[in-house]
């Protein structure tokens, strides 16, 4: 109903006309890449030929230098430049020019980052050589007495707390001694002694525990008496030169912003502009870009293709030409604001493939007519609008299904006044149709109604699709064709008929066995009638399936029951809250129980009640309705725009 | 066990039970033996249960050995992800630490390219898009041009602190890549069976019987090699052992490295559980013992996994012992990809199966001389 009809399109032109025609399409968002082989494959045109000669491409060559734009802009701890990036034509900047400037940034960050590591590498050296002070002195040993021994080896280092306990381990079997020292962030440092005739085999141990050496004496010698206060000076020289190459990226970022937002602006555009451009095919300077648009947006693309590409040749192709040729179409549904909301509805199950119908419309009204029918109330309905405005404010909904629980909240409102229904209570108004606890009877009759209709529309739907796919066999044998609407009717008249204590007729019993065999042997019928077909199912599967569609007329129909079950349920939960409500009304500070077991118990119908008829009445679509006509399988129209996904 | 704990481990056990019903039997190893060609191949694994949907619609009888070998490598990962919607807590932790052995693999593929220049990128590429990873800033990895930008792609990672020390010495030049892999070895079965120690008793049992059961292989393995061929003094060679052990604690693993020979190493290894493993070792040539070994290890491996599915228990174990027969499996396949590359003695090379499909009889010098000399 609302699938816009697609078209294929390829411009060949000059490699700067070209850029300029993405960048407008971008503007457009109409455009959906695809590679060239989709294109020019199985063509029997001469660009066919020349195919071979062409050269594809598969990457972006936009891609690294954004990312590694945007690392200054992480680095100096700011957000990105607000605003939409470059729109129209694209900047004069070639690539080498722009890859040359972002070169000369990543080079700073390098460098910046390099020495940053080098001055953390030197602070924590003198960070643990202060520990191993601190643990000199709490075992009151000198240091450089310590450091000086002659037949001891010292070692002082850092490993991760499990080759600590590795190294433990290893000193009950090795002549090596071992103080943990200190132990933090999954690290430990650790002081080892042993003899010195063992020490290049403790450096074996070492190397292959990643033990980090700080060699202690070369920090000590000539420290003299303040050892302590040198190095707390130094960790602070540390600290000042550390903060300041940190600070680097930012203070770069200041001075030259300008001409970076300029800089960033231009390769994201150009990004964009490759992201849309990143499969195109080349020969001698002329590209090739092939891609799928929206019909309707043709003499858009015309237009621009006039105003920006004058060597510029604009192929289209349409959908039938693309469709011979075996390339699946995207789908792009378009559909009013209020259908359009019940789109998120039918992509949950599916999306519609191209050739198929869009069930979005009809959702939208019988998902209005189930919704309202189960939880007809106008106060729960009016909360169910409030709640899902609140909670879309909040984005704990997203704003398509929010506007969904809104339409639903308002169904279920108008239904309260066809029920006469205000928060349970059918007291207030007066019912305008009939009253759920009352009209019993007449509820289950029109659920019933309602779902013979409902199915009948579903077959009529299939048959239309059958016929537009010129499958007439199918149209007429089917259980889902025009056999198995009849068969449908006649059962229901002769339910109709039996309850009504009339009995089935005679010419009713012939017709429906008549069309029983014919839904039976359809398929050998349909290969008699208009030659073998296309996915043609075994005997076995056929039979089962026939006997399958048959039942499933009357547990769809019998399924629609629940229409009025969910009234009834509805009524019947609003009139238990208020029996309970009552009861706790006569204990002391009755008052303030009754009001909390009204509230909660509304809640509660509004929540879980709401809830489960939300789910019944996607059962109703899905299951009872979409059965019978809807395949989905379809894949989304995806254009490429400005938004920029690096910036989402 | 809860109500919800008692569903989450039937669940996995019987889709674990499944798909242990579509490894290859007998029949199918002896049919694979008889290939000519990488595209029989593929096309046999395309009518195969366990391999088709992962072959069929790509021309399996034009595929490039690169292309069976990218295919089969993942097929244990790819198999491991439907597992998750069953499982939680620890549970799935466990499962997940186990995934991500094969991020592990592409820091060390990542790492070899830097080291050596040589490797596809492209391929790397391609896998870190096709399963996301979750060890590693894949993209990041992937483009990694040093063992500094390796370092950045791991920040926030928990293997950052353990590869910290060790690539900044590669960086400077000082380590080499065999203590990388040892690194995260380490990390690897530190993690998982911290982790599976949390479970209860039955679960943990089976973890342990196929990791624990690993975890010593993997350390005498590497006390042999360090000892046998590398010429490492036994404190190096103790070095280069997990800190996780099993069976064989660290005075065992201690007297085998301090072990005053080689054949006083092996031995001892002949008096260990897995003494069967070193049967015949040390007598004939190098090449013969390396080949042996490492295919009567993982026997042992593929007889513990096994053992899971003959206890009638049901939990996460269930759903490790199968990864683990698939991933013995696949390296099957690879044993017969390479016999159709290279020629070898179909005859010699079904008694080197891991699964034993054909229990080998007698193992005579010669078989293997021949196998070798044809290689």
């Amino acid at each position: 109903m609302a699938v816009v009809e697609m078209m294929g399109v390829s411009l060949i032109g000059p490699k700067q006309e070209i850029e300029g025609l993405a960048a407008e399409l971008l503007t457009l968002g109409n455009f959906q890449p695809v590679p060239l082989e989709y294109a020019l494959e199985k063509r029997p045109a001469a660009l066919e030929r020349g195919g071979a000669h062409i050269t594809t491409f598969q990457k972006n060559p936009y891609d690294d230098l954004l990312k590694d734009l945007l690392a200054l802009w992480d680095r100096a701890g700011e957000r990105l430049p607000e605003g939409e990036p470059f729109e129209g034509l694209p900047p004069s900047l070639s690539y080498e020019q722009a890859a040359d400037q972002v070169r000369d940034i990543s080079k700073r960050l390098a460098l910046w980052q390099r020495r940053t590591d080098e001055l953390q590498e030197e602070q924590e050296k003198l960070l643990a050589a202060d520990v191993f002070l601190d643990a000199m002195a709490e075992a009151g040993r000198d240091v450089e007495a310590t450091l000086k021994t002659k037949h001891l080896a010292l070692t002082f280092g850092r490993l991760t707390t499990e080759n600590a306990r590795r190294l433990q381990e290893m000193a009950t079997v090795t002549p090596l001694i071992v103080f943990p020292v200190v132990q933090s962030e999954g690290h430990t440092l650790v002081v080892v002694f042993c003899s010195r005739e063992y020490r290049p085999e403790a450096d074996n141990v070492f190397r292959s525990l990643f033990l980090k050496e700080y060699p202690l004496s070369q920090l000590f010698e000539g420290a003299g008496a303040d050892m302590k206060g040198r190095l707390k000076d130094r960790v602070g020289e540390y600290d000042r030169a550390i903060l300041g190459l940190k600070a680097a990226p930012k203070n770069y970022l200041g001075r030259r912003r300008r001409e970076l937002e300029e800089l960033y602006s231009a390769v994201m555009a150009l990004q964009r502009v490759y992201a849309l451009c990143q499969r195109r095919g080349e020969l001698s300077g002329v590209v090739v870009l092939s891609g799928l648009i929206p019909a309707p947006t043709l003499p858009e693309v015309a237009s621009a293709v006039e105003r920006l590409g004058a060597n510029t040749l604009l192929l289209t192709e349409k959908e039938e030409e693309l469709e011979r040729r075996g390339r699946q179409l995207p789908t792009l549904l378009k559909n009013n604001p209020f259908v359009k909301t019940f789109q998120e509805l039918v992509a949950l199950y599916s999306l519609p493939s191209y050739d198929e119908a869009d069930p979005s419309p009809l959702v939208a009204l019988s998902f209005c007519l189930f919704f309202g029918f189960m939880f007809g109330d106008v106060g729960h309905g009016a909360l169910l609008v409030l709640g899902a405005w609140y909670l879309a404010r909040r984005n704990v909904l997203n704003k398509a299904f929010a506007s969904i629980i809104r339409i639903a909240g308002l169904s279920a409102m108008g239904f309260g006044l066809l029920y006469g229904s205000v928060f349970g209570s059918e007291e207030i108004l007066p019912a305008l149709w009939t009253s759920p606890m009352h009209g019993i009877p007449h509820l289950i009759r029109t659920s019933l109604v309602v779902g013979v209709a409902f199915l009948s529309l579903g077959l009529l739907i299939n048959i239309l699709g059958l016929s537009r796919k010129k499958r007439f066999g199918r149209m007429l044998f089917d259980g889902e064709g025009v056999a198995g609407l009849l068969f449908y009717w006649i059962a229901v008249l002769a339910a109709l008929s039996a309850f009504s204590g009339g009995g089935v007729p005679l010419a009713a019993k012939i017709l429906l066995v008549a069309l029983f065999l014919v839904i039976l042997f359809s398929a050998p019928l349909e290969r008699l009638i208009f030659g073998p077909q296309e996915g043609e199912s075994s005997a076995v599967v056929h039979t089962f399936s026939v006997f399958h569609a048959m039942l499933s007329f009357l547990s769809n129909t019998a399924s629609f029951v629940r229409l009025a079950a969910f009234a009834l349920n509805h009524a019947g939960l609003s009139a238990a809250v208020f029996m309970l409500g009552d009861m706790v009304h006569t204990l002391p500070g009755g008052v303030l129980f009754k009001t909390a077991v009204l509230i909660v118990g509304n809640a509660v119908i509004v929540g879980l009640e709401g809830l489960i008829v939300f789910i019944q009445t996607l059962r109703l679509e899905y299951y009872e309705f979409f059965s019978k006509f809807y395949r989905g399988g379809g894949t989304p129209f995806s254009p490429i725009t400005w938004d920029s996904q690096i910036r989402e | 066990m809860s109500f919800l704990a008692a569903g989450e481990t039937a669940a996995v056990t019987t889709k674990a039970r499944i798909f242990r019903s579509r490894l290859l039997g007998r029949e199918d190893y002896l049919r694979f033996l008889e290939c000519g060609t990488v595209g029989e191949i593929a096309s046999l694994l395309a009518r195969t249960e366990g391999y088709g949907d992962y072959f069929r619609d790509r021309s399996p009888e034009s595929m490039h050995r690169g292309k069976v070998e990218w295919i089969i490598t993942f097929l244990p990962l790819l198999e491991a992800l439907p597992f998750h919607h069953y499982l939680r807590g620890t549970r799935e932790a466990l499962l997940r630490f186990w995934e991500e052995r094969f991020d592990a693999d592409m820091i060390k593929k990542v790492l070899r390219i830097i080291a050596t220049g040589r490797g596809n990128r492209e391929l790397l590429k391609r896998r870190a898009e096709f399963i996301p990873m979750t060890l590693v800033d894949g993209e990041r990895l992937v483009a990694a041009a040093t063992y500094r930008d390796v370092l950045a792609a791991l920040d926030g990672s928990p293997v950052r602190r353990s590869l910290e020390e060790p690539l900044r010495r590669l960086e400077r030049g000082d380590g080499n890549l065999f203590r990388i892999k040892i690194v995260l070895d380490n990390f690897f079965f530190t993690r998982f069976l911290e982790t599976a120690a949390r479970l209860p008793a039955a679960e943990r049992r089976g973890v342990f019987r196929i990791f624990g059961t690993r975890a010593d292989l993997i350390n005498m393995y590497w006390i042999y090699r360090a000892r046998r061929f590398f010429s490492m003094s036994p404190e190096e060679a103790m070095g280069v052992t997990l800190s996780v052990r099993h069976k064989l604690n660290f005075e065992t693993l201690s007297s085998f490295a301090f072990a005053p020979d080689v054949p006083a190493m092996i031995g001892l290894f002949k008096a260990t559980p897995y003494g069967a493993a070193f049967a015949g070792l040390g007598g004939g040539r190098v090449a013969v013992d390396e080949m042996r070994l490492e295919h009567n290890l993982y026997r042992i491996l593929w007889r513990a996994a096994a053992k899971c599915f003959a206890t009638g228990e049901m939990g996460v174990h269930m759903v490790l012992a199968y990864l683990t027969l698939k991933e013995l499996e696949v390296k099957d396949l690879f044993s017969i990809i390479e016999d159709v590359r290279y020629q070898y003695d179909k005859g010699t090379i079904r008694r080197f199966f891991i699964n034993p499909v054909e229990e080998a009889s007698q193992e005579t010098e010669r078989s293997e001389a021949e196998w070798l000399s044809s290689r």
